[in-house]
């Protein structure tokens, strides 16, 4: 199911984004933070990841600080700190209402 | 045709069926044949040991040039892709020699966004197709009277013809591509003996330019 229909970020964009949470990043950072953070359960592709920056270089969810050679580092943007807290607290969401189902309360 | 190792081959896919491209590429390479050069028409190989190659096509993002940007060649290399050659004007292809490197594009959502320009391009240049087309007909109503007019319809009808139905189909391979991504779902694998309707396309349309040029060398206007 693509992003729209659901309403929310991708998983994959979910975790780039948080990537930029604590400090900048360069592509290969991005890939390195989000294998080590998700234990190699998410892996992400060159080519999704480029797109993924792309897509929110558009969306001005992050820009770019530095050019260093072959190297561009960026960062979040007010309105992509806002997309990130507003996805975390529907996931939130999302788990209380499965954890009350399982505790057996009211559907 | 061969080369000093290398040989040409017609396309048997059309570079817009994404899937079919990349299904044909690795069934050549696991002839031996390993892709050089993707050219309108031809391909040219390189002649070798036989190898199990993945191989993707990675759609241009707008204000890529000829070659793909430099940093993001780098980091495709890291990633186990290697940049094999440019399919102009809106694929670049890259090669993946380990099996065990994750896919390009890990999800299908990322890939639907990442060919949304191409499919833009191709509705544009479909309905300019149209526009003209129309406007070449609107001109030959408008002078039914003049001399030769059959023989300007016989000569522009067939080009005009080519041209669109090449155009419609580039438009439908890709728009279903981009549906489907959209839809989560991941390009499906092509059938067997798939028909490569652009290469015929173009091939009819440089045999019919062909024969004009002969009929106006040997005729005169």
């Amino acid at each position: 199911m693509g992003m729209k229909e659901r309403g929310g970020l991708t998983e994959p964009m979910f975790y780039v984004l948080m990537s930029f949470l604590n400090q900048d990043m360069c592509g290969i950072e991005i890939t390195e933070f989000i294998q080590t953070r998700t234990q190699g359960r998410v892996r992400l592709g060159p080519g999704t990841l480029y797109t993924l920056l792309g897509k929110f270089l558009d969306e001005k969810l992050i820009e770019e600080v530095a050019v260093e050679g072959r190297k561009r580092t960026y960062r979040m943007t007010e309105k992509g700190r806002t997309a990130y807290q507003e996805e975390v607290a529907r996931l939130r969401a999302c788990l209380a209402d499965a954890e009350a189902v399982n505790a057996g309360g009211t559907p | 045709m061969k080369n000093k190792g290398t040989i040409t081959k017609l396309q048997k896919t059309d570079p817009y069926d994404i899937a079919a491209t990349q299904c044909w590429l690795e069934e050549m390479s696991a002839q031996g044949l390993h892709i050089l050069r993707w050219g309108r028409l031809f391909c040219t190989f390189h002649a070798g040991e036989p190898k199990q190659v993945r191989y993707r096509l990675d759609p241009a993002r707008p204000g890529d040039g000829a070659e793909p940007d430099a940093e993001l060649r780098e980091n495709y290399q890291q990633a186990g892709w290697r940049y094999v050659c440019s399919m102009r004007p809106h694929f670049f292809l890259f090669a993946a020699d380990d099996p065990t490197v994750p896919e390009l594009y890990t999800d299908a959502d990322s890939m639907g966004y990442a060919i949304k320009h191409v499919v833009r391009w191709a509705t544009t240049s479909l309905l300019a197709a149209l526009i003209l087309l129309l406007t070449w007909l609107a001109d030959f109503v408008s002078m039914r009277s003049a001399k030769n007019i059959v023989v300007l319809f016989a000569v522009g009808f067939p080009i005009w013809l080519l041209c669109l139905l090449s155009y419609t189909h580039r438009f439908l391979v890709l728009f279903r591509a981009h549906r489907s991504l959209k839809q989560g779902k991941p390009l499906s694998a092509p059938p067997q003996n798939r028909v490569p309707i652009m290469t015929i396309i173009n091939l009819a349309l440089l045999v019919w330019l062909v024969c004009l040029g002969l009929f106006f060398i040997n005729y005169g206007v």
